[in-house]
């Protein structure tokens, strides 16, 4: 979602929820919530979900903020820093009684198919960026996708990143048939921001549609904003080694086949 | 030196009081139940704030507010219906036994269709109806492609349609 969605919506003449959420939030543009405003004043049925919405803002700071902090405020720091933790766990533990300790730890931290610039200098003095894709299938558990890794159509994919003081991220891939398509910020023509040094899961899944064969995903870390097209135009040109000043790609493979 | 654990709680406390309401609304909403939704909000908060806290924009972290949040009170719901007997045909509102246009109903209406659809087909609809989200937008929420995101709608659709017709209530 973007900010700029202070329109009706297709179906019929009345805000999103999106769009008063953000209005509520303070998070429009001028023009965008002055536009919004002008169309509360003149639809009763957005006057009313808006009436009702600082209705329950109303209510949330005098009642609910007060007797539900503590609660979260525990809860929060009884998770802090275990997320991901127990996310490696759950992969750990079934590799493990397969393949071994040794297996496991190449399983989550295997370089892939990396390659970086040379010219590359947002990573200066970090470790080298890093790129690990995670597989759900139905309501089962997530597991680590290798390049052999064999996926399904339906197959819901999520990335986890090092982005290692890279600025900006982009994840694409181009699949079974060769059409290059933006899978995080997903669909975008342009890369992210993206923070940090630690790992980082990125938001959203991206659920595998039914081209089948070869899939190669590849995350593009850095410094300065790059364009899809600029990627998808360095893929074409060396699939395999692809080269863009301050650069750098990082890449997964997985075979597509129905089940 | 200021204690990192200090710094920790006031930050939640900040993103607890900005987003707590948008995510409380949007429980009372889908579970019309103010108890269940201040429960639901303390749990949807703690899911949401980790993608809260990276997220660059507010628009992005009510993408992921809208996500958790439905998936929550959906899986809240189904929950609760099967405890409960199912809602009988002549409980729901009466209509004229025409197709349903969604886009018509009042949200109670909408709300007994999805939760009588599929779980795949009621995220979507809930965003599309209930929130008034575009396709497009559906798509980046879900992290799944637009023809997806309208395949389950007109099967969403196709479903109610038949409902209706058959049971001659909208």
């Amino acid at each position: 979602m973007n900010s700029s969605t202070a329109t009706a919506h297709p179906r019929g003449a009345h805000l999103s929820s999106e769009t008063i959420d953000l209005l509520l939030l303070s998070a429009l543009s001028a023009p965008e919530a002055n536009e919004a405003k002008h169309h509360i004043d003149s639809c009763e049925s957005c006057r009313t979900r808006w009436r009702e919405l600082n209705d329950d803002k109303a209510r949330f700071e005098q009642f609910v903020f007060a007797r539900t902090l503590p609660k979260v405020e525990a809860r929060v720091a009884a998770s802090r820093g275990s997320f991901f933790d127990r996310f490696k766990l759950k992969l750990l533990i079934p590799t493990l009684a397969v393949a071994g300790a040794a297996a496991a730890v190449v399983l989550t931290t295997g370089p892939g198919t990396q390659t970086e610039d040379d010219s590359y200098v947002g990573m200066k003095g970090f470790a080298s960026p890093s790129f690990e894709v995670f597989a759900m299938r139905g309501a089962g558990a997530a597991f680590a996708v290798k390049d052999d890794t064999v996926l399904h159509p339906s197959d819901r994919i999520r990335f986890v990143v090092s982005p290692a003081g890279a600025k900006y991220l982009m994840v694409a891939s181009t699949d079974g048939a060769g059409v290059f398509s933006v899978y995080h910020p997903f669909g975008a023509a342009q890369s992210h921001p993206v923070e940090g040094k630690a790992k980082v899961e990125l938001p959203g899944a991206v659920e595998l549609d039914d081209t089948l064969g070869a899939e190669k995903i590849v995350a593009v870390f850095s410094d300065a904003p790059i364009t899809a097209a600029q990627v998808e135009a360095a893929l074409k040109l060396d699939a395999k080694n692809p080269k863009l000043p301050g650069v750098s790609f990082v890449f997964r493979e997985f075979r597509k086949a129905t089940p | 030196m200021v204690d990192p654990g200090v710094q920790t709680g006031e930050r939640v406390s900040t993103l607890y009081r900005k987003f707590g309401t948008a995510i409380y609304s949007r429980c009372r909403r889908l579970l019309k139940d103010d108890a269940l939704a201040e429960d639901a909000t303390q749990e949807v908060f703690v899911r949401v704030l980790r993608h809260i806290e990276s997220a660059p924009d507010d628009a992005t972290a009510l993408a992921w507010i809208y996500r958790i949040s439905t998936n929550y009170c959906l899986n809240q719901i189904r929950d609760r219906s099967r405890q409960a007997e199912p809602t009988a045909p002549e409980e729901l509102p009466e209509g004229d036994g025409t197709t349903p246009e969604p886009d018509m109903l009042d949200r109670d209406t909408a709300m007994r269709l999805i939760k009588r659809a599929p779980e795949k087909l009621q995220e979507v609809a809930v965003l599309y109806y209930m929130d008034g989200l575009e396709q497009e937008q559906i798509a980046n929420t879900l992290g799944i492609s637009r023809r997806t995101v309208i395949n389950r709608l007109q099967e969403f659709l196709e479903r109610s349609r038949k409902f209706v017709e058959r049971e001659g209530v909208a």
